[in-house]
């Protein structure tokens, strides 16, 4: 089929799928990309996705796709979509995927690269020894079902109440690193028992830890108020979730509001959107476990935290606050949050589906942490291990755009399958060595799926995010370290 | 011909079964997954387990199936190899006898899968069974 026929240029970075694209759609479909971006898009057959996304009941102005979507499954991957949290608009779990609250948050130290450098080895191999990664991996924790349920209602503070990070931190994580509403019972028995013991891990597949120097400053005053200096400047980035505990949350939530979405009459072309009413009683009971998953991975990135900062004192033999080790913000980028937009000039309460995209609200915006209300809210776009990362922040306009939302990564353009054939027999850990980039992982396969020709160029993927006024480019990081599960 | 391949997927990677009975298809399915995860060659057959699941049809049954599986393989660390299945209630429900590893904490698998997924899920039967489900990874 050629799509060029279907898509309407909006302008330079914005492409509709019209609303008589598939007869059901309540809403057009709108995808931010760029010419050289679109190609891969089409070819990736997530146009369809996005076009299924608006047949969910309550949806509001279009099904958005950001800069990086590449195929999901139900919900394409950089897929965005608002319902009316009233008049039975609908949550849908396969809205926000498996990994609940996935996200990435940036440490900044006040080391250079050359302070680094020389101790770089050294250092990866400690943050892999500290910091438990790899397959249904096992954290450093012992938790009872009663720790547990405290993790789900607190989050990140219950972390920092024990000794795992400052409080600190939490001033500078979204919903500061604990969401209300979160129901240990809604939870469920199966969970606990999956998640519990991984709490403290990175997890594997496209998890990882970075040791990162500022590579360029785009927006001085915005790096300012992250204390951003220079080039040279050592960052550390974390990327992870909800471990099997999120896995197992929206596995057994999707089987429930599978079998109950036929009987709120809601008809979707693919059974992996299935949805209910957010007011409905399973709504209510998934966004209850949904967000005491999203707790417990800002537990599990608090620990991570902690754990990172004792490899570097042990390291350099200095502690973590005189090497200035303060966390810039903390994001989430697969979430459900019930969010207040304005719609047709009116306040309106939304359900703002977030499935691999991040919130970006701008410089005023009352949910962005004091420190950044000048600047806008940060947003962290991590690219591949080979390349580079950027820090963002939110723009005015992505309030009318996005919901205030960007894009979350790259994109992957190969599947895993096909990036291990295309790298067989090639030592990705030496060509990354002579980049200057040490990276450790458990094994060749889950390094060559994360490398650089299996993802978009995250650069492009920025340009389009900033033209089209999703987020505005701050500073961007090129990997020194990295860690993989 | 009965057996299972993998199917390539951007994001994640899909699986298609194929069998004579649909008991056959969903035991390759599982097969097929668990190959994703480790060489069936290296399994051992030290453990076994026994699993009911009932769902609300055919195509859901082999989510389900999948899900359970994962589930089992995460909190008790048992690796299965075999299936011994029987659907029951028209394709609503399934009794299956596993038998396999109970895994040894130091040993890798390959590739996590987080979950069976609804997306692209497709149950058939013409001359055979045929079953594909796309997998979070």
């Amino acid at each position: 089929m050629d799509y060029s026929n279907i898509l309407r240029k909006l302008d330079d970075n914005r492409w509709e799928v019209p609303q008589s694209y598939k007869s059901g759609m309540l809403a057009p479909g709108v995808i931010f990309a760029s010419e050289a971006l679109l190609g891969g898009i089409i070819e990736d057959r997530c146009m369809e996705q996005v076009a299924n996304v608006a047949f969910l009941p309550g949806i509001v102005g279009a099904s958005l796709a950001m800069p990086d979507i590449h195929w999901g499954y139900g919900f394409p991957i950089g897929g965005v979509a608002a319902t009316l949290v009233e008049e039975d608009g609908v949550i849908s779990p396969g809205g926000v995927g498996f990994d609940i609250n996935c996200g990435v948050r940036l440490l900044r130290t006040d080391l250079n690269e050359d302070d680094v450098r020389p101790k770089l080895k050294e250092l990866v191999s400690s943050l892999f020894h500290d910091i438990h990664s790899g397959l249904g991996s096992e954290g450093r924790l012992k938790l009872s079902v009663s720790d547990i349920d405290r993790v789900l209602v607190q989050g990140a503070s219950w972390a920092v109440e024990h000794g795992f990070g400052d409080p600190e931190d939490l001033e500078v994580t979204e919903e500061m690193g604990c969401m209300s509403g979160a129901d240990p019972d809604a939870v469920g028995h199966r969970p606990k028992q999956r998640g519990g013991p991984q709490l403290g891990t990175l997890g594997s597949g496209n998890h990882f830890l970075e040791v990162q120097a500022v590579d360029a400053i785009f927006d001085p005053v915005a790096a300012r108020a992250m204390d951003i200096h220079e080039t040279g400047q050592v960052t550390v980035l974390i990327h992870c979730g909800s471990r099997g505990l999120g896995h197992q949350v929206c596995t057994d939530s999707l089987r429930t509001i599978e079998a109950s979405s036929r009987r709120y009459g809601i008809d979707l072309p693919d059974r992996q959107l299935a949805a209910v009413p957010v007011s409905s009683a399973e709504g209510q009971a998934y966004l209850a476990a949904m967000r005491a998953s999203a707790n417990f991975a800002w537990a599990n990135r608090q620990c991570i935290t902690h754990w990172t900062r004792q490899s570097f004192e042990r390291v350099f033999g200095v502690s973590w606050s005189e090497m200035g080790m303060r966390q810039v913000y903390d994001v989430s980028h697969n979430m459900a949050k019930l969010e207040d937009h304005i719609v047709d000039g009116r306040e309106t309460r939304l359900c703002v589906h977030r499935k691999g995209a991040t919130r970006s609200f701008p410089a005023g915006h009352p949910d962005v942490p004091a420190r950044y209300r000048d600047v806008g809210q940060p947003v962290f776009v991590p690219g591949d291990m080979g390349r580079c990362s950027f820090i963002a922040v939110g723009d005015p306009r992505a309030m009318e755009l996005s919901f205030g939302s960007t894009c979350h990564g790259a994109g992957r353009v190969e599947s895993r399958t096909r990036a291990r054939k295309l790298l067989k027999g090639r030592n990705i850990q030496d060509e990354l060595e002579q980049q200057g980039i040490i990276a450790m992982a458990h094994g060749w396969g889950s390094l060559a799926e994360e490398a650089s020709l299996a993802y978009k160029d995250v650069e492009e993927v920025m340009r389009v995010a900033d033209g089209a006024g999703l987020s505005r480019r701050v500073a961007r990081l090129r990997p020194l370290g990295v860690i993989k599960g | 011909m009965a057996g299972y391949q993998i199917l390539d997927h951007t994001a994640d990677v899909g699986i298609a079964a194929s069998g004579d009975t649909l008991d056959e298809a969903l035991a390759f399915l599982a097969k097929g997954m668990f190959a994703l995860m480790a060489d069936p060659e290296t399994v051992e057959v030290n453990d076994s387990l026994e699993l009911y699941i009932s769902s609300t049809d055919e195509e859901a049954l082999a989510v389900d199936w999948l899900n359970e599986l994962l589930y089992r393989y995460e909190v008790d660390g048992f690796l299965p190899k075999e299936f011994c299945i029987c659907v029951e209630e028209g394709g609503k429900a399934l009794t299956a006898r596993c038998s396999g590893e109970k895994m040894d904490p130091l040993k890798r698998v390959f590739t996590q899968v987080k979950a069976a997924t609804y997306h692209g899920l497709e149950v058939s039967h013409n001359h055979e069974w045929r079953i594909q489900v796309v997998l979070d990874v």
